[in-house]
């Protein structure tokens, strides 16, 4: 879902990131996206590279970590992977309603810089 | 050296929403984000739910925000009923954004007042699949699923169902003519999330839209204490 403006969003706060700390080289780029965030990671670092282009951050490797999506189950307290073909949040164990506590991040996590 | 900067990509469309919801919730209204394929039936929801509270003993005070990527025929047809509203046209965009909704409430504002709002309505431009990502302000997202779409698609869009604090199933006067198990979509909607509230129901017969109404009516008592 739209990588490349997610892309452009991200390198704007990769670039901020780097002018804050006043660097002017940015070697990696290292962001997070859950399972159930809509985005996929790899078309993502995709489009980060070509954005790069020409700018302190060209050629920077852009690594994504998959965060996996994960339930807990409001009544037990049990923790559980959410995963196709249902995706489904309800507790195995008790029946209970689980809340999403991993799997939606769509966040630049940290940057490398010379 | 590596430098933390934890920070979300979509903070700034974030940022502009809570500013819309800050601005509603000090006006006390409900604020409720439409999400649907195309052809759902969103507008006819919208119709039927401005006919519905203008039958209402008690005025509630109901806007509508549209969004389309061309033509201002729905805030038309929200208008006919009575409703103040006004048109956002992305010229492609496929998802409403905060800070189109933002430019639309200033508009809005011309219209009526929105300190006196009980109920806005914002109808996202039909796409099952980005308006989840892009928060609006809303109090809650509203799915609106319909009969001849077929019974699987909370397993295939498991994001929007589980962003949604309920479901519509609309076109159920439909069910005899189609495929769709009305068991398995609720079934499965709900593994997706256990708190959705649903509502089937038809905007062509009426059947089941009473239940919409209640829903809409505790949320705007809600906000408006």
């Amino acid at each position: 879902m739209h990588e490349a403006s997610l892309a452009r969003a991200a390198l704007d706060l990769a670039l901020g990131a780097a002018r804050e700390h006043g660097a002017s080289r940015i070697t990696a780029i290292n962001l997070a996206v859950g399972a159930m965030a809509e985005a996929d990671g790899e078309t993502l670092a995709f489009w980060v590279g070509i954005l790069a282009e020409g700018g302190p951050a060209a050629g920077a490797a852009v690594h994504v970590t998959e965060v996996p999506a994960e339930a807990e189950c409001e009544a037990c307290g049990r923790t559980y992977p959410v995963v196709p073909p249902r995706w489904s949040l309800r507790c195995e164990r008790c029946g209970g309603v689980g809340g999403l506590r991993s799997g939606r991040e769509l966040t630049v996590a940290s940057i490398e810089v010379e | 050296m590596e430098i933390p900067v934890e920070r979300r990509i979509l903070a700034a469309n974030e940022d502009l929403a809570a500013r819309n919801r800050e601005r509603l919730r000090a006006a006390g209204c409900f604020v409720v984000n439409l999400i649907s394929s195309p052809g759902a039936g969103k507008t006819s929801l919208i119709e039927r739910t401005a006919d519905a509270l203008r039958a209402k003993p008690a005025p509630v005070s109901f806007a509508v925000i549209e969004g389309d990527i061309a033509t201002e025929q729905d805030a038309a047809r929200v208008r006919a009923r009575g409703v103040a509203a006004v048109q956002i046209n992305t010229r492609g965009d496929c998802h409403l954004d905060a800070r189109m909704v933002s430019g639309a409430l200033d508009r809005l504002a011309e219209q009526t007042d929105l300190s006196k709002l009980d109920l806005l309505i914002i109808e996202n431009v039909g796409n099952l699949v980005c308006p989840t990502e892009f928060d609006l302000g809303e109090d809650a997202k509203v799915v609106v699923a319909s009969v001849p779409e077929g019974d699987d698609k909370p397993s295939k869009y498991p994001a929007t169902f589980l962003r949604a604090s309920a479901m519509v199933v609309n076109k159920i006067d439909l069910l005899p003519y189609v495929d769709c198990d009305l068991d398995r979509l609720i079934g499965d909607a709900r593994a997706v999330n256990g708190r959705l509230a649903v509502f089937p129901l038809s905007c062509r017969t009426g059947e089941g839209l009473e239940a919409w109404i209640d829903w809409l009516l505790a949320g705007a008592r809600r906000n408006g204490e």
